[in-house]
């Protein structure tokens, strides 16, 4: 439902004069009667809440790892004790689904480590890494949060979108990290129209 | 409103007569049709409208020492029309920006974005995002703008930019890739 509901017209027009007067009135009131019914059907089926939030994964403190995968590309965290991927069912109708990360890393070395994450379910273009969220370089720590934004038509509604966190290697001079506080989230926006 | 309406019952049982049924059904008709414009224009109030786009490729070169817009070609630009009555309007930049040069440590770049068409919006150039400088910075800046400072019913277009200040060092050793940028109109 991307636009206002098409509701019936009253037939207005369609009264020449009294003789039919009756008639006609039984025929709005009935028309009346489907609008009220799709109306209710409409509020049935969108429940007032915006959007929907699923379950995030996190950490709260702050944890040492080894970085799996090679230098330059995203590979999925398949540590459980670090991060889970989280998955939501998208709601139908629905009007979006926005990815977040949040996180901070310290890594040795001239460049360091990055995280980030993918979405991956139906309709959504596969893109592994290409929204990463943060690094660390030279000793420092650095937090950030990175946000994403799948469009409706990008979106099958009815159906599970999985948010993968990911990390990769900026070089091969460090293959570990601490990471601190990292969170993942994912909010599926109804389509209220 | 989690349960459904009780909506009146029409009286279409009040009335035999056809002259008394005329003025009803021109009366109903009237109301009902006002009030069915007025559930659309509630419902309205909780519309979501968004726009997005992807950078494609990178400036060859970077110019410098002024805020510049990346071209259509390079970062395609949303477009969203402001809906009327919108509350806010929330935009968030996604980049990476690095600089790598060790010889230019005091470079610094800005990614950012400016507001055209249907906007009053002061003081864009502020909305600089990250800096890189010998360093890799990858994050999203969200902002959330009022709705009062855009035009309802005109077209906005988001302009993802850039500044470059080589600060006396030539335009090298640096990259912005990975951008990302969408708006959400929360009406």
């Amino acid at each position: 439902m991307t636009g206002p509901m098409t509701f019936l017209s009253s037939p207005k027009p369609l009264l020449p004069d009294q003789c039919d007067a009756v008639d006609a009135f039984g025929d709005v009131s009935a028309i009346a009667a489907d609008n009220y019914s799709r109306f209710n059907t409409y509020l049935t089926n969108s429940p007032n809440a915006p959007f929907v939030h699923v379950g995030q994964s996190q950490i709260s403190g702050w944890e040492y790892r080894t970085v799996s995968g090679t230098t330059g590309g995203f590979v999925d965290i398949t540590d459980a004790t670090l991060l889970t991927p989280i998955t939501i069912t998208l709601p139908n109708p629905c009007a979006g689904l926005l990815g977040v990360m949040i996180g901070n890393v310290v890594a040795s070395g001239r460049l360091g480590v990055a995280v980030g994450y993918r979405l991956s379910g139906p309709g959504i273009p596969t893109a592994v890494g290409a929204y990463a969220t943060a690094i660390g370089v030279n000793n420092q720590q650095y937090g950030a949060s990175r946000l994403y934004l799948a469009l409706a038509s990008e979106l099958v509604p009815g159906q599970q979108v999985t948010l993968y966190p990911q990390w990769r290697l900026e070089n091969a001079i460090v293959d570990y990290a601490y990471v601190g506080a990292l969170q993942i989230h994912m909010y599926a926006f109804r389509d209220t129209l | 409103m989690s349960n459904p309406i009780s909506f009146v019952a029409t009286p279409k049982d009040l009335t035999t007569d056809n002259a008394d049924a005329y003025d009803a059904f021109n009366q109903q008709g009237a109301v009902t049709d006002a009030n069915f414009e007025r559930i659309n224009t509630y419902l309205r109030g909780w519309k979501l409208i968004t726009a997005k786009s992807t950078q494609v490729s990178e400036p060859s070169p970077y110019l410098t020492n002024a805020w510049t817009d990346f071209t259509a070609g390079q970062w395609p630009r949303p477009t969203i029309v402001i809906p009327a009555r919108m509350n806010c309007l929330m935009v968030v930049i996604s980049g990476v920006v690095e600089h790598f040069n060790p010889a230019h440590t005091d470079q610094y770049l800005h990614l950012a974005y400016r507001f055209s068409g249907a906007n009053s919006v002061p003081d864009q150039p502020a909305y600089w995002l990250l800096r890189g400088q010998w360093s890799q910075t990858m994050a999203s800046r969200v902002s959330f703008f009022p709705g009062s400072q855009f035009t309802a019913g005109g077209t906005l277009t988001l302009i993802p930019r850039y500044y470059l200040n080589p600060l006396g060092f030539t335009s090298v050793g640096h990259t912005i890739y990975s951008g990302n940028i969408f708006a959400i109109a929360l009406v």
